[in-house]
């Protein structure tokens, strides 16, 4: 095995995630997607506001060559602000949908991508690629559009099971070489959970 | 990765912005370093006049609709 490379959300990400677990949903900010009825874009943040306060969701992007070749791959992180909330409101960027609901659970969905080469791991990528929110009557998905992307797709679901969520690994398994193959394994992984009466 | 070979990388990848681009309004990155549009269904492009390749403008391409039966992921090196 050569490398691997990960880009999981911090503990102290995590932590503000489950800080808001069992607070009632209000909004979350995007652009409207012509073409993706309940999907919204933003390029860095979408922020989120609950009855407990607000968070944010953001992408940067950082280099890495486990590839064998410098390359951008997309970090999630949280942060407990809600910086560009003004922007967004001034340009009704704000979804209320759900809004009142109890985040019930809360999910980080994250994806594994081994490259083979001739029957050899040659690298891992391991990415936390969306945070998850069950809500008593809903879900949203806050997810980085790709593995190579600054940007974040927000959607909102009737529930977990029917969010719309891609692992993204054609971004490598496509019109591969012979004797190249990739191993990808995905996992809904649960952060934290309030228990409703 | 794709190569695009040409006698001006910078004009050519520029031209190839221009052409991808057509009317849609383009913002720069969060880093102040490249040029970046959005398409109507969340497809991505991103052009970056300078990379650690020396003489080397890229623009990356992530298409957000699946089953289109194209690349999903294309970073397009220009080059001499």
């Amino acid at each position: 095995m050569n490398t691997h490379s990960k880009f999981h959300l911090s503990d102290e990400s995590i932590r503000i995630l489950c800080s808001f677990n069992g607070s009632h949903w209000r909004f979350a900010t995007g652009e409207p997607l012509a073409e993706k009825p309940r999907h919204y874009f933003s390029w860095n943040d979408v922020i989120v506001a609950t009855d407990r306060g607000e968070f944010r969701i953001n992408t940067s992007l950082s280099e890495s060559d486990f590839e064998g070749y410098a390359e951008e791959y997309a970090q999630l992180a949280v942060y407990p602000d809600s910086k560009g909330l003004a922007e967004a409101q001034a340009n009704g960027h704000i979804y209320f949908q759900h809004a009142g609901e109890q985040i019930t659970k809360v999910f980080v969905f994250r994806v594994g991508i081994t490259q083979i080469i001739d029957g050899v791991p040659t690298w891992v990528y391991s990415a936390d690629h969306a945070v998850i929110f069950g809500l008593t009557e809903g879900a949203v998905a806050v997810c980085k559009t790709g593995h190579h992307s600054a940007a974040i797709d927000l959607s909102f679901a009737d529930s977990v099971e029917t969010l719309e969520l891609d692992g993204r690994a054609h971004e490598w398994d496509w019109e591969n070489e012979l004797g190249e193959e990739y191993n990808v394994v995905t996992e809904l992984i649960q952060i934290g959970e309030t228990h409703t009466r | 990765m794709r190569i695009i070979s040409s006698s001006d990388p910078h004009r050519a990848a520029e031209d190839f912005w221009k052409r991808l681009k057509g009317q849609l309004t383009e913002s720069q990155t969060d880093n102040g370093k490249g040029l970046q549009i959005k398409f109507p269904d969340g497809s991505t492009a991103v052009f970056r006049p300078f990379t650690s390749t020396f003489n080397s403008p890229a623009i990356t391409l992530d298409v957000a609709t699946p089953g289109l039966g194209i690349a999903t992921y294309q970073r397009i090196h220009f080059t001499k």
